[in-house]
């Protein structure tokens, strides 16, 4: 009975159907293949386990779209063409194919202004973390790897797991002081320009010392690349974070990265390519810092090329192009329309 | 019969007289690299967790398939009063050996004095390589090893020995805490799995709710304060400008039935929650002022009450030719109905199709 750590893999905004996670899966084995920690077997030491909620927003999609569409029809047998523009929006929203505005941008939308699919995306979230962490052996751990949207999912849910109380006014068990994950990683972090009641900085989504109240986590990971638009708005970017010894200690930790292997640069297989953000990342979640070599971590730095496949041209271009859709900074979520806008006219 | 109590009672005993309680790691070998001989054990589950064959692990083991329970909540003192007594069998110039040994001695005092619930149990939790991780007495592994180890083989096997032990011990302390917060745990997960099914209910199970309505409730509960924790669904939901279909029978002398259109203007809908996981809306019942439009030249003018099952019957007036004509309506509720519809249809595809595959 071996007693695998699991790592949590929460996805970000878009239509996610079930066995989304195995590509990034994958990516992770392969990048764990190059490293020390390899000598063990992956499957021996993690468990991956993905959270996925993107039902909560496709059901609720699927069924306007159906609404719509029964609507539509009668509105314009019986002459109500008022009833027919009302619904005539949403006479697509269920459609998962090339359809951005319903698949992306609405999981966004649904999950920071409608509170009542929020508290449905967090307590089933909650719920998924619980349960796996109430199956751990003593000694196995558990981590968190969200991405984008699922930053902000990730963040809200364990917070409110954290600091919930039962029916009844009683402790859960599942406070900070009693359980704490070892890692929490945040790719592409949107957390803080979505928060609503719990607080980024201030929530119990932190690192800190083990069993330190309010603290969730012993390590806290947060990548950016810089060219991510996503991550610009009301930046998650703390100084001297959860506190002055937290981060003398290195509990927090912020890796910015820069490699244009693809136009999509939020993509989170993207960002894990890069030695800067999966090094870091299985050396924490192997908790000693030989997982990785010394001798492998510059191998991969120099190996890693900046541009990838691309030719150095295109990269240039390419570069250049996300440069120029880089939003200025902004402290209000409602930057997302001009982001959305423009990075998504760069996959045309 | 040897009950398990006079056997944790035995082993008590000899821990306070013999060798501490540690797992074999004689076949081990530690001279290329204690870092992962050391990681191999731990996930094995041999550092004190599911894999540790030793007689405290099995009581502990044992113990923890009891149920709750006043009797298991004793005898968990008991088997940390046999861990304390087989750590101080280890030998206290190694390192971490005093330390695992005041922690022990402070945490039996803790516990004498406060609930476990209101202690912070995850001390104990251990990190790969750290037990008690940033605290400042925390007992590193990693550099334990690189001390130990660079210099003496022979001294690197007993280190290792040592060090084993002591991650074991603190595994084993882990094991009872969380053993004895599993009441609790249990008891949060069912909260959450119905607190869950109710948002799930109250966002896709009652009426339908278009996008500006499901907006509209949301931003009365958010208005209410804001929420960290676990939140309650309310039991009722608002309804504005909700459209819908619905056919309708005119007091004319034919009585035939004919195709509307109902634009609920405002209503509200509440329910009782109930049902075997307490998360089924019970009880609904609603009303709305609404519009119908019926394809004549007249928008009739009523109200309709909302029933179970997603019913709703209404009346509504209009001026024809100078005169007020009543009508009947029946409506039903489309979005569930046609999702309804296609899980049925899906359902039989489903059980249709194996049988064709070849």
């Amino acid at each position: 009975m071996t007693v695998a750590d699991t790592i949590f893999l929460v996805h970000g905004m878009g239509h996610h159907p079930e066995g989304w996670h195995v590509p990034v899966q994958t990516a992770i084995k392969k990048l764990y293949g190059k490293y020390k920690l390899s000598r063990v077997p992956f499957d021996q030491r993690f468990k991956i386990k993905p959270i996925s909620y993107d039902s909560v927003f496709r059901n609720l999609v699927t069924r306007w779209q159906n609404d719509a569409n029964a609507l539509g029809a009668a509105a314009a047998a019986v002459g109500a063409s008022e009833v027919g523009r009302l619904v005539g929006w949403l006479r697509n929203a269920g459609q998962v194919d090339n359809n951005f505005v319903w698949t992306h941008a609405a999981d966004v939308l649904l999950y920071r202004l409608f509170y009542t699919v929020r508290q449905e995306v967090k307590t089933h979230v909650a719920a998924e973390f619980a349960r796996e962490i109430d199956s751990l052996s003593a000694s196995a751990r558990w981590s968190v790897i969200a991405h984008s949207l699922g930053t902000a999912v990730a963040h809200d849910s364990l917070d409110m797991l954290m600091s919930g109380q039962q029916e009844d006014g009683s402790p859960t068990g599942f406070e900070a002081r009693n359980e704490q994950a070892l890692v929490i990683a945040m790719v592409a972090n949107v957390s803080r320009v979505l928060q609503t009641a719990a607080k980024a900085y201030d929530s119990n989504v932190k690192p800190g010392r083990a069993g330190q109240n309010g603290r969730s986590c012993r390590r806290f990971l947060n990548f950016r690349h810089v060219l991510d638009p996503f991550t610009i708005p009301k930046m998650f970017r703390p100084d001297a974070w959860p506190d002055s010894t937290a981060a003398a200690n290195g509990l927090y930790r912020f890796v910015e990265v820069n490699h244009v292997h693809d136009v999509n640069v939020h993509d989170l297989a993207h960002y894990l390519k890069h030695p800067g953000v999966h090094i870091p990342l299985f050396r924490e979640l192997a908790g000693f810092s030989s997982a990785v070599t010394l001798e492998q971590e510059a191998e991969a730095h120099e190996n890693f090329k900046q541009f990838g496949q691309l030719s150095q041209s295109v990269g240039v271009r390419l570069k250049e192009k996300l440069e120029s859709v880089s939003p200025g900074i902004s402290e209000d979520w409602k930057a997302y329309r001009e982001i959305w806008d423009t990075f998504i006219a760069l996959f045309d | 019969m040897k009950s398990w109590y006079t056997f944790l009672l035995a082993i008590t005993s000899v821990c306070a007289h013999a060798a501490a309680d540690c797992p074999d790691l004689s076949a081990v070998d530690v001279s290329e690299d204690s870092v992962m001989e050391f990681d191999v054990l731990r996930l094995g589950g041999t550092l004190g967790d599911t894999a540790c064959a030793t007689p405290l692990c099995d009581s502990i083991a044992e113990w923890e398939r009891k149920a709750p329970g006043d009797e298991k909540t004793t005898r968990s003192a008991e088997l940390l009063d046999a861990i304390r007594a087989s750590a101080a069998e280890l030998p206290s110039d190694r390192p971490g050996v005093s330390t695992l040994n005041n922690q022990l001695d402070v945490w039996r005092e803790l516990l004498s004095e406060a609930d476990i619930m209101t202690l912070s149990t995850a001390v104990w939790q251990v990190d790969p390589f750290r037990i008690f991780g940033d605290q400042e007495y925390e007992i590193d592994i990693q550099e334990i090893f690189a001390e130990s180890c660079d210099t003496s083989v022979s001294s690197c096997n007993d280190i290792f020995e040592t060090t084993a032990c002591v991650y074991s011990h603190a595994v084993m302390q882990r094991r009872v805490y969380v053993g004895l917060l599993k009441i609790n745990r249990q008891a949060t997960i069912q909260y959450l799995e119905r607190l869950n099914s109710r948002w799930s209910a109250f966002n896709s199970g009652g009426r339908s709710l278009f996008p500006w309505e499901l907006w509209a409730n949301g931003a009365i509960q958010a208005g209410k304060g804001a929420h960290r924790g676990f939140v309650e669904p309310p039991t009722y939901q608002i309804s504005l400008l909700h459209p819908s279909v619905a056919v309708q029978g005119e007091d004319t002398s034919d009585g035939s039935l004919q195709a509307a259109v109902v634009l609920e203007l405002i209503g509200w809908y509440g329910w009782r929650w109930g049902g075997r996981d307490g998360a089924a809306m019970k009880r609904p019942f609603g009303g709305s002022l609404i519009l119908s439009w019926d394809g004549s030249d007249e928008v009739g003018y009523g109200a309709m009450i909302h029933l179970p099952k997603n019913w709703s019957i209404g009346a509504t007036q209009k001026k024809v030719n100078g005169n007020t004509e009543t009508t009947l309506l029946l409506s039903v509720d489309l979005g569930k109905f046609l999702t309804e519809e296609e899980r049925l249809r899906q359902n039989l595809i489903d059980k249709i199709e194996p049988a064709l595959t070849f």
